[in-house]
């Protein structure tokens, strides 16, 4: 597989094409959890992505109120 | 992943314990199971998935139901249980996969699958796992969604031609395989639980906006789209599964029909058959009509034979008589003029007398010619009798209806011939579908039509009614980010989460669809790499892949090739196979079952050299049609690890033997 057809090095181009604050950390740790989970019969996986992106959230305010 | 060994345990043929080991070389990678049809080949191959994933799959890729995977003679004998136990390794790990099923205690003669009891265990690196993760321990090493591409019946090759056909129900469901081969899966997935979270951020954020005067008619706006998406995504919840429902009866009755194609041929004939049927009879009533009618003159024909000489020598002798007559009056004419002549000796030109001396010859001529005139003799009456008898003679006429008659009676004889032909391919058809139902096999195909054009109408419902979501989502999508971008909600913890969730659904929906761009251009790369191997026609430049991943040939002119044969069909299908397996992030051995059935001798020599490369452990499951062990084999010899042979002890058993 070339990295053109590699999922998370396309999420990242996309990513760097648009105008978002999005960071490739998030992306990468959303990636990594769906990639994981991907095949499994029961995905829960919904909660844990909430959970990534929540943590930003309160990171992105933490360091707004610093 | 590697195969190392399956034992296998009242599986469908194979009665007892059976067991088989997978090469493990590097370059002796190749595995043989040779077997005649109906001895278990595609149940060998069952065996393996039913290990891995708890499903043996018949036609149409339904699943068989544990009471027909059992062994019968087994069963018969009592013995109701059934294992398969897998060894395999993963990078470095050592898998110890066992399947077990056995009747109920309190099950006396099981009936349906409940009657069963399923029991699974499996160990890496000798440490025992817990039941409720085995699954996706397995998953992780072999996934079941990518499994076509591993365990491929060779049969069902074919199927890959749909690929080509835009909107193809069995295309969409490869396409769908093919993707989670090729871990698309992953960002949709990562997609649609965005799509879930933003709209759960989207009510938040709509709450919160209630609190603000300025956003409330916002916040109200956003209710009313929540209530009109809900309502679509039940409407299409609801089409999705009708469409499933309508598909599964048009499955069943194919597979109705399909177990009756024979019949319905046969009726087919049948029908062609009556109507030739009524065609001859209606000639052979018409064949009968003419021949009464000339039987009604055919006297006539017969007589005409004899009449004829008789009509031509009276004709004969009316003509000679009229001729004498005629005769008869010039020469009485001449007598007259030269008898005017003696009365009246005056030239009629010049008025001068005609003297005495030329007067004795015109007397002579008189005399010849009145001895003439004496010698012919006409009698009035007898041409008169000759007219009356040619008359008579003449109404008895011919239209060959002799001739005419033996015609119809050869053609006549030549139709009941034909009629006892159809009536006898006629018995024998009607005795051999006489104990099927024709009428209900042809309602069927008439309940299939109706069913295939509702579900075209379902498929313009479910376009409609997606199309109404995105609307929805859109309009959404604007008010969130005018509650995001106004006073009262910038800022906003509700509006913060909004944006990203939609940045990330945004990112994750982009991604799937350059990732299938890019997917696709190298499984197009790898399957011509692939298929220039295996074909023998050198002058095609390659293949050419759709958004389906249904790939085309290619000529020298670039042209793209309408029609394809089933061995072509078979190599290209190979090579999207081939292709796949290169682009696919999960390798993993090859398990191929009857894959060269279509193809002629010099595809499959170019297939059997290329086979060994395709993947680690290449594992062919073929008959002796396919591969000549003693003709084909030379070519990739050294590239075989190990041989078995499918032998049969009976109808309901077989035996898997290593061989040489």
């Amino acid at each position: 597989m070339t990295t053109k057809s590699n999922p998370l090095s396309v999420l990242l181009d996309v990513r760097s094409k648009m105008d978002t604050d999005v960071e490739d950390e998030l992306i990468k740790a959303c990636y990594q959890l769906q990639s994981v989970h991907q095949y499994d019969k029961d995905r829960h996986t919904m909660k844990q992505m909430q959970a990534l992106v929540e943590a930003v959230i309160e990171t992105n305010e933490g360091d707004a109120v610093l | 992943m590697k195969l190392k060994e399956m034992t296998i345990y009242n599986f469908m043929p194979y009665k007892g314990e059976q067991k088989v080991s997978f090469p493990q070389h590097d370059t002796q990678n190749v595995m043989l199971l040779f077997g005649d049809n109906m001895r278990g080949k595609t149940s060998f191959l069952n065996a393996m998935r039913w290990g891995f994933y708890g499903l043996a799959l018949g036609r149409h890729l339904r699943a068989i139901p544990r009471i027909n995977l059992v062994n019968i003679e087994a069963a018969t004998e009592g013995d109701w249980s059934m294992s398969i136990a897998l060894k395999f390794s993963d990078g470095d790990k050592g898998y110890e996969l066992r399947r077990r099923v056995e009747k109920k205690n309190h099950v006396s003669q099981p009936k349906a699958d409940a009657d069963f009891e399923e029991s699974i265990s499996l160990r890496i690196d000798g440490e025992a796992k817990s039941g409720d993760i085995i699954e996706n321990h397995i998953n992780q090493v072999v996934p079941e969604e990518i499994s076509r591409f591993f365990l491929f019946d060779g049969e069902l090759l074919q199927e890959y031609e749909n690929l080509l056909v835009e909107g193809s129900e069995q295309g969409d469901k490869i396409k769908k395989h093919i993707e989670q081969a090729l871990g698309v899966p992953a960002l949709i997935h990562g997609r649609d639980e965005f799509s879930g979270l933003l709209k759960d951020a989207r009510r938040v954020q709509a709450n919160d906006a209630k609190k603000n005067i300025e956003l409330k008619r916002f916040a109200e706006q956003q209710n009313q789209l929540e209530i009109k998406l809900t309502s679509s995504e039940n409407d299409l919840k609801d089409l999705l599964l009708q469409c499933s429902d309508v598909q599964m009866k048009v499955d069943d009755i194919d597979d109705e029909l399909k177990n009756t194609e024979a019949v319905q041929r046969k009726k087919v004939q049948l029908e062609g058959l009556s109507s030739e049927r009524k065609a001859t009879e209606s000639q052979l009533l018409s064949l009968e009509d003419e021949q009464r009618e000339l039987l009604k003159s055919a006297w006539q024909d017969v007589l005409y034979g004899g009449v004829a000489p008789l009509l031509r020598d009276l004709q004969a002798r009316r003509d000679s008589l009229h001729n004498v007559a005629s005769e008869k009056a010039v020469l009485n004419s001449k007598i007259q003029t030269l008898q005017k002549s003696l009365d009246d000796p005056t030239c009629p030109t010049c008025k001068q007398n005609i003297p005495d001396e030329n007067m004795q010859p015109i007397k002579d001529q008189i005399d010849v010619l009145k001895a003439e005139e004496e010698l012919s003799i006409v009698n009035p009456e007898e041409i008169r009798t000759l007219n009356e008898k040619i008359d008579k003679l003449s109404k008895i006429r011919s239209s060959g209806e002799g001739r005419r008659l033996l015609h119809n009676a050869d053609k006549q004889r030549k139709l009941q011939v034909q009629l006892i032909r159809v009536d006898t391919q006629l018995d024998e058809l009607e005795e051999e579908i006489r104990e099927y139902d024709t009428d209900h096999i042809m309602r069927q195909r008439e309940k299939r039509d109706r069913l295939v054009k509702q579900l075209a109408r379902l498929d313009g419902d479910i376009e409609t009614c997606s199309g109404k979501i995105g609307k929805n989502t859109k309009e959404q999508d604007h008010i969130a980010t005018l509650i995001s971008k106004s006073a009262g909600g910038q800022g906003q913890k509700s509006s913060i989460r909004v944006n990203l969730y939609q940045d990330l659904e945004s990112i994750f929906s982009k991604s799937i669809d350059q990732l299938r761009d890019s997917l696709r251009e190298e499984v197009e790369h790898y399957a011509t790499a692939a298929f220039s191997e295996l074909t023998t026609e050198k002058t095609y430049s390659g293949l050419q892949i759709n958004q389906n991943y249904g790939l085309s040939i290619v000529d020298q002119a670039g042209r793209v090739l309408k029609e394809r044969s089933a061995g072509a069909e078979q190599i290209v299908a190979l090579s999207l196979i081939d292709g796949l397996n290169r682009t696919a992030r999960k390798a993993g051995p090859v398990v191929m079952d009857t894959p060269l059935g279509r193809l002629d001798p010099k595809h499959r020599g170019n297939v059997l050299k290329y086979l060994p490369n395709m993947a680690e452990q290449v594992i062919l499951l073929v008959h002796e049609g396919e591969i000549d062990p003693d003709r084909d084999i030379e070519s990739f010899a050294e590239r075989i690890g190990v041989r078995y042979r499918i032998e049969r002890i009976s109808a309901t058993e077989s035996r898997i033997e290593k061989s040489n």
